[in-house]
């Protein structure tokens, strides 16, 4: 089975321990406003226009060949550094890549997911052993949630799973002004916190990243607005967390 | 008859020479038009005073006569420069260094006694004469550096103060002499005996000192473009029983250039795998308050390539670099490593729109053509580098290890070195038109390559999406894909090929495929296959025209064949915003180490972001310090001509794409 891959970014210092390759896969049960890899929405090869030229999103790749792309940087891998994989929700589909999976962990490539949980739980138990660690969205647990398509209580069974394996976790929150800054919400996020005690947590700012990614697909630029660093700090006061840091990004 | 002509027949040498410098120094000073720079020329013709004669030691006496040479400042070290006065002569020895342990371990007087060598020891007795003089005319004053001066005469080096001071000396002489672009040497090891029982904090003050005084006439000193003064210190190293060398002052050279936010002097770290994780993060942390300087040079590919090439094992070890980063062995060499160069753009363009070229059937028939330039290209170079001859160079001889051994001079090949380096420019572009033409007219046949050549030499009028295809699409130069790699490595060992079968005379030739010229060496060549336009630049060294991950261009240069010959240079240059690198320290440091043993041969990083460059090139009254690494050198970015200030702005920004 052919993956659907819309960019292999190499040198990736962040989303990991040591050097990493970051793979993201088209396609998403999400779909955040302020998302900064629009092209990752749908798992089908897009083709726009850039001054003229005619360009797609998305090339296929099968198991040998994502592989090989991925060995690229092997020598850089000591200290823990390998490949993450993102998207789109890269756990819709390595469920069929276990070959994959078991490869990469046969050559010492550590293996690391960013994941919104928003998947079926039986994703999960078929990829959570080659996995070393996930790096998991905490997005919204309101009734805001269906404003991008999302099913909390689907996240928080999966968040249970993950819980009994005992698997290196860190949640992220990107926060948007006006959508998930509410006491509500983050009042339930940092039950989550402190219920599932993740290794760590992120917390950060969502900024307009994807630009001119939304206007070669002709959709509309989101309007987002910084979170200032006090307001920063009083979040992360409020979710009262010991591993907890503000990102930039 | 032309002008030119008119002045050959009737100006007399000596006043075109003069002129000519004078007109360099022009350019240093900001005169951009013909008629600005022949104005200056006029203007100032009487105020330079030139030093022609045959005798080079009687021409430094009168010149040392008629400089001022009085002492102002008891707290600092002597060093006398007077701009305005000109030792002329065209093939002076250049970007080289000099062996300093000599002036430091002896006396003028015992180097004397140990010369037989007539000219040498002439030269001796001037140094010594200049000595006389700068003690005479400052007799009412009493300071250690005017006793370390008088030691000069009748004494070796007792404190680093003092080596400083000497070194300085001569140094100064040197430059005066116009033997520009000198470096300093190994300086960490031949000073290693004087700071042994010294306390880091005593060898910090006298190292800032000295390197505040070697950056003072940095205009005077600069090139073509400000900054460019070769000024290089070579700090650390492999020993020859393949343990790494440093001591304290290999950190304080870094610590003090980071604690001073000066482009120049500069330091080039001799890096290897065991090295201390110490010093690579202080190297690091110099790098990345973007003064563009350790450039990093990796003992383990460069020296296996200078035993390949026939250096002996005891003196590849003991390698320096000239006035960039061209390798060549310390203390014992009269080798000029970057006067020639290889433009394989140039060549490629010679014979691109031939009719030969539309004959060609596939890429092998393309570059028998193209190696037919080469192999011009290579007698051409063999021959100039065998007929080139010294201009003064008693004072080089001097104060160069086996010179004063065998008592010969360096045009007399006193020297146990003599081999020559090309530096190469453009061998990026010539991978990447390749590839381009290989792609569109052999491989999908889009077009004929008569039609790919038409739009090429319309300059990819009217065919932008080609030339954008070719640019964002297809492979570079850069890309660590095996065909390129193959294609690349197919023509540099061509070129050793070549060279080896032009091979004639006393000196050998090696070339590298990093050249200061990408932007001046271009300017004439018309548009070429890989999208670049009529005078656009060439690549910069090992880069590649694509956004490409750090890893990758690490990759694709430790894959590419140095042996032999090619070992002239080659240096990888990749652009980081400081954000970036202060957010990912740790990890930076971890990627520096794993990249040496992945074998790149030199690194060098401009630590920048676009947005600072656009703000600094909208208001350069408000980033008046800013300092950017532009080819072997850093500068002050507002003082570059506007095309480098362009391209780097366009290259921080390709950058910030690839890991952003």
């Amino acid at each position: 089975m052919n993956m659907l891959i819309s960019n292999i970014q190499r040198f990736c210092l962040r989303d990991g321990k040591g050097i990493r390759t970051t793979v993201f896969f088209m396609g998403c049960p999400l779909r955040c406003f302020w998302c900064s890899n629009p092209e990752n929405f749908k798992s089908e090869i897009i083709k726009y226009n850039k001054n003229g030229t005619e360009k797609t999103f998305g090339k296929i790749y099968t198991e040998d060949e994502l592989f090989c792309e991925i060995m690229k940087d092997k020598d850089f891998y000591e200290n823990g550094g390998g490949v993450t994989f993102s998207g789109g929700e890269c756990l819709l589909f390595l469920k069929g890549h276990t070959n994959l999976l078991e490869k990469l962990k046969q050559n010492g490539v550590s293996i690391c997911v960013e994941t919104c949980l928003n998947v079926p739980s039986e994703n999960i138990q078929k990829v959570k052993n080659y996995i070393d660690e996930f790096f998991i969205d905490l997005k919204v647990f309101t009734d805001k949630a269906k404003q991008i398509n999302c099913e909390p209580n689907k996240v928080i069974s999966n968040l249970k799973l993950l819980k009994d394996k005992n698997a290196i976790t860190t949640f992220r929150l990107p926060l948007v002004k006006g959508f998930n800054d509410d006491k509500d919400n983050l009042g339930i996020i940092k039950n989550i916190i402190h219920k599932f005690n993740p290794n760590c947590v992120e917390i950060f700012s969502v900024m307009n990243l994807g630009k001119e990614k939304y206007q070669s697909l002709g959709l509309k630029v989101p309007d987002l607005k910084k979170f200032s660093p006090s307001e920063m700090e009083n979040i992360k006061t409020f979710l009262d967390y010991e591993n907890l840091v503000i990102n930039k990004f | 008859m032309s002008i030119k002509g008119l002045i050959k027949k009737f100006v007399p040498k000596s006043v075109v020479f003069k002129a000519r410098t004078i007109l360099a120094e022009s350019k240093r000073t900001g005169n951009k038009s013909k008629k600005q720079k022949l104005m200056f020329v006029a203007k100032n013709y009487f105020k330079y005073k030139s030093f022609n004669n045959r005798d080079e030691a009687k021409n430094l006496i009168n010149m040392y006569k008629k400089m001022d040479l009085s002492v102002k400042d008891g707290d600092s070290f002597i060093y006398f420069i007077d701009d305005k006065k000109i030792f002329y002569n065209p093939n002076n020895y250049s970007n080289g260094t000099v062996c300093y342990s000599l002036i430091l371990d002896y006396s003028l007087s015992e180097l004397k006694e140990k010369s037989t060598n007539e000219d040498m020891k002439k030269e001796y007795d001037a140094l010594n004469k200049i000595v006389d003089m700068i003690l005479e005319r400052n007799k009412d004053k009493q300071n250690k550096y005017l006793t370390y001066i008088n030691n000069l005469k009748t004494q070796k080096a007792q404190s680093l103060e003092e080596a400083f001071q000497r070194i300085l000396f001569l140094n100064s002489v040197l430059w005066q002499a116009r033997h520009d672009r000198m470096g300093l040497g190994r300086m960490d090891l031949y000073l290693d005996r004087f700071v042994k029982d010294m306390k880091s904090g005593e060898i910090s003050l006298v190292v800032s000192k000295f390197l505040q005084t070697l950056h003072k006439d940095y205009k005077f000193k600069s090139g073509n473009l400000l900054g460019d003064t070769g000024q290089i210190i070579i700090c650390g190293g492999l020993n020859e029983d393949g343990t790494y060398f440093s001591n304290k002052l290999t950190y304080i050279f870094i610590e003090e250039l980071k604690k001073l936010q000066i482009p120049d002097p500069k330091v080039l770290l001799r890096v290897a795998d065991n090295m201390p994780d110490k010093l690579l993060t202080t190297a690091f942390d110099c790098m990345k308050t973007g003064i563009g300087c350790p450039l990093l040079s990796n003992d383990q590919k460069v020296i296996p390539a200078m035993i390949e090439f026939g250096y002996e094992e005891k003196d590849a070890y003991n390698y320096v670099v000239s006035a960039c980063w061209e390798p060549f062995v310390a203390d014992v060499s009269a080798e000029l490593n970057n006067n020639f160069n290889i433009n394989f753009l140039k060549l490629f363009t010679n014979v691109l729109f031939s009719d030969e070229m539309k004959q060609a059937n596939g890429l092998d028939d393309v570059l028998k053509i193209y190696y037919k330039q080469i192999n011009q290209e290579t007698k051409r170079l063999t021959q100039a580098v065998n007929n080139f001859m010294f201009g003064q160079d008693v004072l080089c001889s001097c104060f160069n290890k086996a010179c004063f051994e065998s008592q010969k001079l360096m045009k007399d090949f006193g020297a146990k070195y003599n081999n020559f380096g090309v530096t190469g420019l453009g061998l990026a572009n010539v991978v990447d038109s390749l590839i381009a033409i290989d792609e569109i007219v052999f491989k999908s046949k889009q077009k004929s390559l008569v039609e790919f050549l038409e739009i090429v030499k319309n300059n990819f009028g009217g065919h932008e999406n080609l030339r954008a295809y070719i640019q964002d699409e297809l492979l570079k130069y850069g890309n660590d894909d095996e065909c390129v790699v193959e294609l690349t490595n197919k023509i540099i060992n061509k070129t050793k090929e070549l060279f080896n079968n032009n091979a004639q005379g006393k000196r050998r030739i090696k070339f590298g495929l990093s050249s200061p010229d990408y932007i001046c060496g271009t300017i004439d060549i018309p548009a070429t296959p890989d999208g670049r336009l009529d005078g656009e630049p060439a690549n910069v060294h090992i880069s590649c025209r694509k956004p490409v991950a750090f890893t990758e261009l690490i990759s694709f240069a430790s894959k590419l064949d140095y042996s032999k010959m090619a070992f002239n240079g080659n240096v990888v240059d990749y652009m980081l915003t400081p954000t970036f690198l202060e957010d990912n320290s740790q990890k930076f440091v971890e990627f520096l180490k794993l990249a040496i043993k992945k074998g790149f041969f030199q690194m060098q990083l401009n630590v920048v972001s676009s947005e600072t460059l656009i703000k600094a090139k909208n208001n350069p009254e408000l980033y008046k310090n800013l300092i950017v690494r532009v080819w072997g050198f850093s500068a002050y970015f507002n003082e570059l001509p506007e095309e480098y200030k362009n391209y780097l702005i366009e290259r921080a920004q390709k950058s910030e794409y690839a890991y952003q």
